[in-house]
């Protein structure tokens, strides 16, 4: 077993840039699961700061200032330039809402437009929640103020009538599209397992299949064979070693959660992705020789295709272009499995075989990609 | 006498629980090929480099140029030249730049410089590979490239610690060559190597330590007197009865005897008609004998008589 | 002499080809992959597409007309069709909803029920879709109740929009969220420079290579020496840094903002904090070169990670609850001057980020410069 033992010293020379890899993740599951979801996907669980430079001061501009209060932190800022940079730079107010004096009269007028100002992040999806709700507000209190009523009576019922609204029924899945913080911890695994066992393993190859080792080995007693299978039993050992602990800490971090039936789904989803990277870091360590070049070729594959498969920045946004593209990555359809079973209620074979799918043709990239990495070190053996 | 360049007085140097250098004097003097020699891992390196003022050391004084050596004596770091041992030079710029940029941290006139590294090109015998990167050149070449990088400044003290390790004959006789030229144009020169003959050849004075210590120094000639055999002498001899071995055991100067194998050893702790002697014996009592060797001790025998050990490992 | 080792050790650095051509290609290659990612996120030139839904009228369907009025409304063809309505049975609209061919289903009865499979943003489409007409309805009603006269104002003012609320730039209003990932990845580039400080402290020390070791015993000084090769490093890594916001500039043409000039001195500086986090991980303890490498390219990950390399909001939700480690995260604070230039006209969050860089910048140096400034070492 000296061709194993010696992978495994390998190994452990990397534990120092390993933790670290790991490291970031569980930065990134925990600001996940405890600092509100991922706000892309249009969704906010934290509430909005709202800056109001209030220059009317009248019923109406008091009146708008409560009702966006109910929902948001809302405070007033100073109407000076640098001050809402700094404000809006340290997000200490997302949006800031300027109302000018007789912003109150103008709404009582019946065909001067009535003039505010915002500033707020560019293209922020909160900055277009606000500015949403600063709209209903305005054109209901004017409209109610058009009618008859006056100032008063207008913005409580416009503040009453904004409560009012269409009772909304889930169907099926209970979990209705949010993602749990299971879901979201095997979500980003796809980052981490190809850059942790491509920090740990490709070094390994790298070495055996130097040169001068190579042909030392080549030379030596011990038969190709059983040194294969060793170097085999090791990437083995150590993807499925880095894979349980990965899955006992999910299990500590979300014992709450965790154990559903899903679980299961979730875990045979894991540990083909990692087979997936076990046979891209086989890969890497074959076709790169260079300890420098190494750290840009997991740095390129492991974020290039976490990009590219939606784990940092949803499916949805991407284009159907892009999307075509991504379908050719092992990424991708880890994703969009884990995805699949974090909304399953029912586990019948009609509901997990969508899922099952995505699983399988994993399966066929793992193998894809071992038998590419087969063919290399036949051809390094020879030339 | 002749001035004293390097002077080491009680020189300990520790690796944790492995005494390094245990009490080490050492003497070189202007002008000679000082050699220190000793099995891997003797000190010799370790010597060389509290020597340069690389390493820290927990006992003694060094003074090298009659002045300590600090990590900026500057003044005496300019005249030196050092050889390392592993080969120290950049693999991604070609021979003529290497030289020229570990030369350029020596002298500054860029006239001066070129001609310098033209010299030390040629002294090394490396012209047809100037624009050669370093990992294309074999492993003698390689060398040569190293002790061209430390010399090219034409250093007054030069240190070569084992240049020629890895090395085919005919470059480590070129390399040799040239350490000899070097001192004829008068630097003085520090040699580490475990080859005896090497040493032998090439050193002036030679020191021989092991597990840190120093063991003898002097001339290859005072070492050889330090031990008690002057002459070995072998001969062929097919019979020999007892009594001849033990009245040639008797004889003037022999201090010792062995008959094995059909030879005749003799060792003898001077005098100069030992073999005649020996051979003389033998003819008068009608043994007849084939070949007969003489030789003087070499290195190896003073190094196997100190130690108790072979000297190549 | 200074000129002699930064001429040569710069050669030397740019012709290690694998090393540079991973420096150089990555972020390249990065952002030519974050460019297809999400491109068509990068044009704001997004087309909404109809929400589909469904529409189920139940017996009791009383107030249906006027929403299924307003639905008609939304769903007219055009540039802002909001809703692409089909009318079903609920049975139907259970299995549409279900098969993920529609995105939800009105049940018309007393009132206006929506239901929906999952949130989404068409979810909320659809969601807000119905409360106005409820609000809208509940509008009327308590009119016609009250000032039954001022119905036909109210259904004036109602179809009008009088307020204007305009967004008024600070700065450069076209500033995209993604754009941030590409000054995520300007700041990796920059901090890649770990590597070529990390050489340059490999080659100060005696103890760590073979060729610091001849440095050692020459006659050349340590500092100056080291701050060749240090400036070696901030000049190839500056090289690279220009070639990757070039390419951005001028083949992906990505907006960066127009204040060229303060965005390349901000990645000088950026540079520079890159090769001293190198140079001051070279120069702690005596690590393994191997080990040292990972940890600068640990820590430089962690550093990107933090400042929405991997998650663009990362560092809105870091500002929100540890915002000192913003002030001192480099790739944070290298972002932050991009993001600034772009956003805001006023300078002085560039200016404050670009002196807390040259801060760090200089306390690693000296921090190097002490922990190196050792004259002699215990083993080689």
């Amino acid at each position: 077993m000296q061709v194993f033992k010696c992978f495994f010293k390998i190994v452990r020379s990397k534990k120092l840039s390993m933790s670290i890899y790991a490291g970031i993740f569980f930065a990134l599951t925990i600001l996940f699961s405890s600092f509100g979801k991922n706000s892309d996907t249009g969704f906010q669980t934290t509430k909005i700061n709202v800056g109001i430079v209030d220059h009317d001061k009248s019923t109406v501009s008091k009146a708008l200032k409560t009702f966006l209060s109910n929902e948001q932190n809302v405070k007033d800022i100073k109407d000076e330039k640098k001050t809402m940079q700094n404000e809006l730079f340290y997000r200490n107010a997302e949006y800031i809402l300027i109302l000018p004096k007789g912003f109150g009269e103008s709404l009582l007028s019946e065909n001067k437009k009535a003039q505010i100002e915002n500033v707020k992040v560019p293209g922020s999806t909160s900055g277009y929640m606000i500015d949403q709700q600063v709209n209903k507000f305005t054109k209901m209190v004017r409209s109610y103020l058009a009618s008859g009523f006056s100032e008063q009576q207008a913005v409580e019922r416009a503040e009453n009538t904004l409560r009012s609204s269409a009772k909304v029924d889930l169907m099926g899945s209970k979990k209705a599209g949010e993602q749990s913080n299971t879901a979201y911890y095997f979500q980003y695994l796809a980052y981490i397992f190809i850059a942790l066992i491509t920090v740990a393993v490709s070094p390994v190859f790298m070495v055996f299949y130097k040169k001068d080792i190579r042909r030392r080995n080549q030379c030596s007693a011990a038969t190709e064979r059983s040194r294969n299978l060793q170097l085999a039993l090791g990437t083995l050992t150590a993807s499925v070693g880095c894979w349980l602990v990965f899955m006992l800490l999910a299990m500590a971090m979300y014992r709450n959660e965790i154990f559903q039936s899903n679980l299961l789904l979730f875990m045979l989803n894991s540990v083909m992705f990692i087979g997936v990277s076990a046979g891209i870091s086989f890969l890497a360590g074959l076709l790169v020789t260079n300890d420098d070049a190494l750290q840009g070729v997991i740095n390129v594959v492991s974020l290039g295709s976490a990009f590219l498969g939606g784990v940092f920045v949803p499916l949805e946004f991407m284009s159907k272009q892009v999307l075509t593209v991504s379908r050719f990555l092992p990424t991708y359809w880890y994703i969009r499995s884990n995805k699949l079973i974090d909304q399953l209620d029912v586990l019948d074979m009609s509901h997990i075989w969508p899922a099952m799918q995505g699983i399988l043709i994993q399966a066929g990239f793992a193998l894809a990609l071992f038998a590419a990495a087969m063919l290399v070190s036949k051809q390094k053996r020879t030339a | 006498m002749e001035q004293s360049i390097i002077e080491i007085k009680n020189l300990v140097k520790r690796y944790k629980d492995l005494l390094a250098l245990d009490h080490l004097n050492m003497e070189v003097r202007k002008g000679e090929v000082f050699g220190l020699l000793g099995p891997n891992g003797s000190g010799k390196t370790t010597a060389i480099n509290c020597i340069l003022g690389l390493l820290s050391y927990d006992k003694g004084e060094i003074r090298v140029f009659g002045k300590p050596m600090e990590a900026d004596s500057y003044e005496s770091k300019r005249e030196i030249g050092v050889v390392m041992q592993n080969v120290a030079v950049f693999n991604e710029l070609t021979v003529i730049e290497n030289i020229d940029y570990f030369c350029g941290l020596y002298v500054r006139d860029k006239k001066e410089r070129k001609r310098l590294v033209e010299e030390a090109v040629q002294f090394v015998e490396l012209e047809e590979f100037r624009k050669f990167y370093p990992p294309k050149l074999s492993g003698g070449l390689l060398r040569r490239l190293n002790i061209a990088c430390g010399i090219a400044h034409k250093p007054k003290l030069i240190f070569l610690d084992e240049p020629t390790v890895a090395v085919d004959p005919q470059s480590r006789n070129k390399i040799l060559e040239g350490i000899l030229e070097l001192n004829r144009q008068g630097a003085t020169v520090v040699y580490t190597s475990h080859y005896m003959e090497e040493v032998e050849r090439i050193c002036s004075r030679i020191l021989i330590m092991d597990k840190g210590r120093p063991l003898a120094t002097g001339t290859k000639e005072e070492l050889k007197q330090m031990i008690k055999m002057g002459e070995k002498i072998t001969v062929d001899v097919s019979d020999l009865k007892r009594e001849e071995l033990q009245a040639i055991r008797n004889m003037q100067h022999v201090f010792q005897v062995d008959y094995t194998d059909g030879k005749l050893y003799v060792q003898c702790s001077g005098g100069s008609h030992n073999l005649v002697n020996v051979l003389g014996y033998l003819s008068e009592r009608e043994v007849s004998f084939g070949r007969v060797y003489s030789e003087l001790p070499t290195l190896n025998d003073v190094f196997l008589e100190i130690t108790g050990k072979q000297l190549r490992d | 002499m200074f000129w002699h080792l930064y001429k040569y050790y710069f050669k030397a650095s740019i012709r290690n080809k694998s090393a540079i051509f991973w420096c150089f290609a990555f972020p390249l290659i990065l952002a030519s992959l974050f460019y297809f990612g999400f491109g068509n996120l990068l044009n704001d030139s997004e087309e909404l597409k109809a929400v589909p839904v469904a529409i189920v009228e139940t017996k009791a369907a009383k107030g249906a007309e006027g929403f299924k009025q307003t639905a008609e409304e939304l769903s007219k063809k055009g540039e802002d069709q909001l809703l692409k309505v089909q009318y079903t049975s609920l049975k139907k609209a259970e299995k549409l909803l279900q098969e993920g061919k529609i995105d939800g289903f009105y049940t018309l009865g007393d009132n206006v029920r929506l239901t929906v499979k999952e949130n989404g943003i068409n979810q909320t489409i659809l969601k807000e879709v119905s409360d106005q007409y409820i609000q809208m309805n509940n509008m009327v009603r308590q009119t016609i109740k009250e000032h039954p006269e001022g119905m036909e104002k109210l259904v004036k003012a109602m179809s009008q929009n009088m307020v204007e609320n305009q967004q008024i730039s600070l700065g450069n209003e076209d500033a995209n969220m993604m754009v941030q990932y590409f000054y995520a990845l300007l700041a990796m580039v920059c901090l890649y420079g770990g590597f070529m400080g990390l050489q340059s402290a490999l080659h100060a020390q005696a103890n760590l290579s073979d060729i610091a070791a001849r440095k050692a015993v020459s006659p050349a000084e340590k500092l100056k020496s080291t701050a060749a090769d240090f400036l070696v490093g901030v000049t190839v890594q500056f090289l690279a840094f220009l070639v990757a916001i070039g390419y951005m500039w001028l083949v992906l043409k990505i907006d960066l903002g127009s204040q060229a000039g303060f965005i390349l001195l901000a990645g000088f500086f950026g540079c520079f904090t890159g090769v001293s986090i190198g140079l001051f991980i070279g120069s702690i303890g005596r690590m393994s070169r191997d080990t040292k490498s990972g940890l600068n390219i640990g820590i430089s990950m962690f550093f990107c990670f933090f400042s929405g390399l991997m998650v663009g909001n990362m560092k809105d939700i870091v500002e929100k609850h540890v915002p000192i480690f913003n002030r001192i995260n480099p790739a944070a604070l290298i972002t932050d001057c991009f993001y600034s230039l772009n956003i805001y006209d006023d300078l002085s969050v560039y200016f404050r980020s670009c002196i807390s860089l040259i801060i760090i910048s200089v306390l690693l140096c000296l921090g190097s410069f002490f922990m190196m400034r050792r004259k002699k070492y215990a083993s080689i």
